[in-house]
């Protein structure tokens, strides 16, 4: 009864932070001189609009999504992982390379190759900085940060030499993921579903149930909670935090070749508009739980296409769809704090009828 | 933990709610899907509502910015409507080509070869839409055409100007990246130059990037140190870098583009004119007048999309006497005679 009264309350929270997030970005938007209406009603129409809005959607949730599942994993083991971006273009490299030269599979088993492909790159790039972190105690901040850099130049590379499409027209990008590996829109419903959305809930319910029902899990929490606490009760901790970045980093991997074959189909060097960094506000604003992330991602995605549909229709500047994004996130973000929590007890308690049992 | 969870949860189900029901209020202007077609069928003048989509800002003096422009000109010149997006990422071509698509607009332009695919992918569902694609040479089909300019025509023109304008009889040639499309310039250039200076020296260099000024700078002076006097580039932003230190090398320059001799009056002999705008209004008028082709177009020196700008930096005597060659050769291009090959490879 009191969890009901809770999520209540947290769901009228939230749903107040959102609605001032969009009031404060319309009141910026309306005094660089845009049509607010029209462009509140296109960033609504363009997310959820139609069908075809809320495949958009769900498209641009994707990539955030898995990415930033792999960056919550790191999260709670204590382990900030700012080289999804990097990691996602390991993964998008390996599975491009596995599903257009490799050897041609049949569907289903040529998906399930590539994201197996993009899982080890992604894996690989992720140990990497671990390994460092735990052997040498370099900070893995500073590490996937770097490493991001070194991962877009090596792809970089790649699309435009060794696996440049040759009927391209020289332009530098691979050519397209062949149609056994994409991975399907599903139609449900009068909804078009893309795959990859079912295939991140899917990674979610996975990692809700390794961190919640696990051994590993479990021993990754503590590691995050409390390092020495993990130490002193024999926790292998320096295995753990290279396997916690390296499955962070493979579910940025696995998020590239959810992009590749579910939307772009060829990898370029501007193949990421930083998801990886988008994955780490998203996780973030999720406060690294899986149900937390998924709920923070669909809020993006629908944040990005409604967005990009106001740009078209309001003909407001590319711009306005971070400054509604970074507001929204600027206002989450503060009602967290402390000073927020003490201000609302502090109204609370003005308000408030005498209650039984804690708040 | 389990709190934040519980309330970011909250926050997705409270918001969809919220946008739903504020859809409600929105869903007369939501079935555009629906009017589309009507108001497409004929696409006449009138109803001519012409979409832009640029990969980068359409402030960019340069690529983006050329195309933005011929919007303004569209609707001077056939009363157009017209929207666009810039900088929109890649994984956002299909929403910003389906949402135009279903809001009416019955011309969509991408800005650059990278969007045939996601038009070629899109046009069936759109039939009554049609949409180009500038510079792809490849793009067909009922509704969709992709608008390539035969670069390698100017380019050649000006490899004639710098085989006249030449005394050392050096020259050379800047670019930024080994696209197929600019090594058939690069390489146009130098068959140009041989053309009227078959003894020349033709140095071709490529940047390997579209904007660093500062290897443009070296490069150039590198080439002034070893003898070469003029030099002709395609290096877009780091073109502007050859220009500079072409002209405190005191050598001459030929420019890309637009007409680059506001940049260095003294240095710039001439700039090979590709125009952006000058496509996009002339393939916007062929469909005004039903001509659409459904296959590459391809613009030569007879549109004014390609040409050479006037001849300057020189004494008057020799700019008449390399203008007079410049039209002889463009007159043979264009009757046939001289025929410029599309080379994708650099020779050398």
């Amino acid at each position: 009864m009191a969890a009901a009264g809770r999520m209540a309350r947290a769901t009228a929270i939230n749903g107040f932070i959102v609605l001032l997030g969009l009031v404060v970005s319309g009141t910026l938007l309306a005094l660089t001189g845009a049509d607010v209406a029209a462009a509140a009603e296109a960033l609504v129409g363009g997310s959820i609009g139609s069908p075809e809005a809320i495949r958009q959607s769900l498209v641009q949730a994707t990539p955030i999504l898995i990415a930033g599942l792999g960056v919550s994993f790191a999260l709670r083991a204590g382990l900030v992982n700012i080289g999804a971006d990097g990691q996602l273009y390991m993964g998008a490299l390996f599975a491009s390379v596995v599903a257009i030269f490799g050897p041609q599979l049949p569907w289903p088993i040529a998906s399930i190759v590539m994201l197996g492909a993009a899982l080890v790159g992604g894996f690989l790039w992720g140990a990497l900085p671990g390994w460092m972190r735990a052997r040498l105690g370099m900070s893995e901040v500073i590490t996937t940060l770097l490493l991001n850099f070194v991962a877009f130049w090596i792809v970089s590379w790649a699309v435009h030499d060794p696996i440049r499409d040759p009927l391209g027209g020289g332009y530098p990008w691979t050519p397209e993921v062949p149609d056994a590996a994409r991975l399907p829109a599903l139609r449900m419903g009068g909804l078009i579903i893309p795959s990859g959305i079912l295939l991140g809930l899917a990674i979610a319910a996975v990692i809700s149930f390794v961190l919640h029902r696990t051994q590993f899990g479990f021993e990754l929490r503590v590691l995050g909670d409390s390092p020495a606490a993990a130490r002193w009760s024999g926790i292998p901790v320096s295995r753990r935090i290279v396997a916690a970045l390296a499955i962070s980093g493979g579910l940025a991997g696995l998020a590239g070749a959810a992009e590749l074959a579910g939307n772009q189909l060829r990898l370029s060097d501007f193949f990421s508009p930083g998801f990886g960094f988008t994955a780490l506000v998203v996780a973030l604003v999720g406060r690294a739980t899986p149900s937390g992330t998924v709920a923070a991602a669909l809020f993006f995605g629908a944040l990005a296409a409604g967005g990009g549909s106001m740009e078209r229709v309001a003909q407001v500047p590319a711009s306005t769809g971070l400054v509604v994004q970074g507001t929204v996130i600027a206002i989450l973000v503060a009602s967290r704090s402390a000073a927020a929590r003490s201000l609302a007890s502090r109204v609370r308690r003005l308000v408030a009828r005498p209650r039984v049992g804690v708040a | 933990m389990r709190h934040g969870s519980v309330r970011l949860a909250a926050v997705a189900a409270i918001s969809i709610a919220l946008l739903a029901a504020c859809s409600g209020s929105g869903a007369t202007n939501a079935p555009a899907e629906s009017q589309a077609p009507a108001e497409s069928a004929a696409p006449s003048a009138a109803a001519l509502k012409v979409a832009l989509v640029l990969p980068g800002p359409a402030s960019d003096k340069g690529f983006n910015q050329s195309a933005y422009e011929a919007l303004a000109e569209l609707e001077s010149k056939f009363g157009a409507e017209t929207a666009y997006t810039e900088s929109v990422a890649p994984n956002e071509f299909e929403t910003a080509y389906r949402d135009y698509a279903g809001k009416g607009f019955n011309v969509i332009i991408g800005q650059g070869f990278e969007f045939g695919d996601i038009a070629a992918k899109v046009a069936p569902d759109y039939p009554d839409v049609k949409f180009l694609v500038t510079n792809n040479n490849a793009l067909s089909g009922p509704n969709a055409e992709g608008l390539q300019p035969k670069s390698q025509d100017a380019a050649y023109l000006a490899g004639v100007v710098a085989g006249m304008a030449t005394k050392s009889g050096k020259v050379g040639g800047i670019a930024g990246m080994q696209f197929p499309v600019i090594v058939a310039q690069m390489e146009a250039y130098k068959l140009g130059v041989l053309s009227v200076r078959p003894d020349a020296q033709v140095t071709l260099t490529y940047l390997g990037t579209f904007d660093d000024v500062a290897k443009a700078k070296e490069t150039t002076q590198a080439m002034i140190d070893s003898g070469i006097d003029v030099i002709y580039h395609i290096a877009d932003a780091a073109g502007v870098g050859v220009i500079q230190a072409a002209d405190a090398g005191k050598i001459l320059v030929i420019g890309w583009g637009k007409d680059q001799s506001e940049l260095a009056p003294n240095a710039v002999v001439t700039s090979q004119i590709v125009d952006q705008k000058e496509m996009i209004v002339e393939a916007i008028g062929r469909i005004v007048n039903g001509q659409f082709a459904g296959e590459p177009q391809f613009f030569g020196l007879d549109t004014p999309v390609l040409g050479l700008a006037p001849i300057g930096a020189v004494d008057t005597d020799t700019a008449a006497k390399i203008q007079a060659k410049v039209d002889e050769v463009e007159a043979a291009i264009l009757s046939g005679t001289t025929e410029v090959p599309f080379i994708p490879e650099p020779s050398n």
